[in-house]
């Protein structure tokens, strides 16, 4: 029990993550609005939201239109449910700008809004002039009084995917690192350092197939494609063919001694390209669609809030201790099998 | 100093004795560009010919390699001791492989130039052109000696070449595309990424195989 406490901790750290991943519901958002158009005069517009509360809230709901900093009331708020609010704008001859997001706002969901290009042949646009019958918004709170993930545009509910996706490229390279020590001390002539090297490599190629499947999903739901010109993600599909080749590499040879000193050689060379591939290249790169990448916000500046912290940091713990687990029971039959080949 | 230009002479020899080395070589450029110029005789498209040049580099790189046995057996590995250290040995084999390669992929291009004409790259620099064809070739041959290196100590040479091979000379090839598509298309911004990409496809395999390449040499 005392020598195995951390492969307790791992399965209860991942039990937690998984339930915590799947269950934490998003934070109120505005997911879009009726129109497309802006026509002069009145205008009723329906406002979708996800995971809101209008009707729960209907005495204190309010809605406004955001007119580059001015404001606009609306009139005759139809609450339909808790995810649909319906209002009427009366919309002045002219605008002091063409940016408009429409606003809805309770106690519960704080302040959620919908911004949106809308096409406008109708209603002129006098730069920074005064908005005709603009008004102050009297609000109680703009911040949401329910704990969750970030509602994010375009993401959704695939922000869950950051507690598996980017831990698995963590555990990769935490398994490659051990893999690379291994063959340095494999390549110095100490022959079982590279049953270390080959156990945490495959393991290390396990994780790199799951990042590839993981991130190809996310892509299909977010770039809207399962695979694309980027970077970091054809990066860390050659990193799959160059460490496959090691594999290979190092099946082709029968003498221990020199497969071991040859294959170390060239696991080190596959660890550096892969520092390269995918550390150094995607951030000089100025066509990736990656956050934090090309100048893309990255998660740690926006999104990643405590909610997604709590549960992320877990995740990228849980999910290398579970790769090191995995490692040592296939160092265990590297180990193995070394010795029924030796007989 | 003076040993490693005796064997950068030993390979030029070498090669030059093998006749039959040099007219594959001319043959096989003439017949790469020619099957280019069968399959897109009706439309001189810049993009086009970049790609299938760098297809035809790729062909030259490996041809390039297989082609020398330096250090195939034992005998041959003791004569090359004789000579010079290994460490020494990597260095001249890279350079000579990629001026070697450098010289096979302008014939290439030249060829391309007298079966295509010259509109599609009319406007940018030869010099610029030359530049990016020694690097492409620099960083070629510099990878494929080492993982040359590495497949002469294997039961498969051939086969173990043609993996390690594909999986290192991704990033070049696309560094290439990129870098020679930018220098035709005159695209500034894909050619600062591309010649980065290539420099450090220069560096990092020249810089890895000095400090790794002794350890193969320990039989």
């Amino acid at each position: 029990m005392k020598k195995n406490w951390w492969k307790i901790l791992t399965v209860l750290m991942l039990t937690y993550v998984l339930i915590a991943t799947f269950s934490v519901p998003l934070v109120p958002g505005g997911l879009g609005i009726s129109i497309a158009e802006l026509h002069r005069g009145k205008q009723t517009v329906e406002f979708v939201g996800y995971n809101t509360h209008f009707q729960e809230q209907a005495p204190n709901l309010q809605c406004f239109v955001a007119v580059g900093d001015q404001y606009l009331g609306v009139d005759e708020i139809q609450i339909k449910d808790n995810q649909h609010v319906q209002f009427e704008i009366q919309w002045p001859d002219t605008l002091p700008s063409s940016a408009i997001a429409f606003y809805v706002n309770d106690e519960v969901d704080g302040s959620i809004y919908v911004s949106t290009a809308l096409i406008n042949k109708e209603i002129a646009i006098i730069s920074n002039a005064p908005l005709k019958g603009a008004i102050q918004p009297n609000v109680k709170t703009d911040e949401h009084q329910v704990w969750g993930f970030p509602f994010q545009p375009i993401l959704f509910e695939t922000i869950r995917n950051l507690m598996l996706h980017v831990p698995m490229w963590f555990t990769m390279f935490f398994l490659m690192g051990i893999g690379f020590v291994a063959s340095i001390k494999a390549m110095r002539g100490n022959p079982t350092s590279d049953l270390v090297a080959v156990a945490s490599v495959k393991v290390g190629l396990l994780f790199c197939i799951l990042g590839l499947i993981t991130g190809s999903l996310w892509a299909r739901f977010t770039w809207l494609t399962w695979w694309t010109k980027d970077p970091q993600l054809n990066g860390a599909l050659v990193v799959f063919i160059v460490y496959a080749a090691y594999i290979l590499l190092r099946n082709s040879i029968d003498d221990e001694i020199k497969r071991a000193r040859i294959s170390a050689v060239f696991n080190i060379f596959a660890f550096v390209l892969m520092i390269v591939l995918l550390m150094v290249m995607p951030r000089i790169a100025d066509n990736s669609l990656h956050p934090g990448k090309s100048g893309n916000p990255a998660f740690s500046k926006y999104d990643l809030d405590s909610s997604l912290r709590s549960v992320f940091y877990p995740a990228v713990i849980g999910w290398i201790m579970l790769g090191y687990w995995i490692y040592r029971l296939q160092l265990k039959f590297e180990k193995l099998n070394d010795k029924v080949n030796r007989r | 100093m003076q040993k490693a230009f005796q064997l950068f002479l030993f390979f030029v020899r070498t090669d030059l004795k093998n006749r039959s080395a040099l007219a594959g070589i001319l043959l096989f450029g003439l017949c790469s560009i020619y099957s280019a110029y069968l399959m897109n005789k009706s439309q001189v498209d810049g993009e086009y010919l970049v790609t299938f040049w760098i297809l035809s580099i790729l062909f030259a790189g490996f041809y390039t390699i297989q082609r020398d046995d330096h250090g195939s057996s034992k005998s041959s590995q003791l004569f090359l001791y004789t000579l010079v250290s290994p460490r020494l040995y990597i260095i001249i084999k890279s350079l000579y492989s990629g001026f070697f390669l450098a010289l096979i992929n302008l014939v290439q291009w030249v060829l391309m130039l007298f079966f295509f004409g010259q509109d599609w790259v009319q406007g940018q620099s030869p010099l610029l052109i030359l530049t990016a064809v020694i690097a492409i070739s620099l960083a070629l041959g510099i990878t494929l000696s080492f993982v040359h290196g590495i497949s002469l100590k294997t039961q498969q040479p051939g086969g173990i070449l043609a993996i390690l091979g594909f999986a290192t000379l991704i990033p070049i090839l696309f560094a290439s595309v990129l870098l020679m598509q930018s220098i035709v298309l005159q695209t500034q911004q894909n050619a600062d990424w591309g010649w980065m990409l290539i420099s450090m496809m220069i560096v990092l395999p020249f810089a890895l195989s000095n400090v790794l390449y002794p350890y193969l040499w320990r039989d």
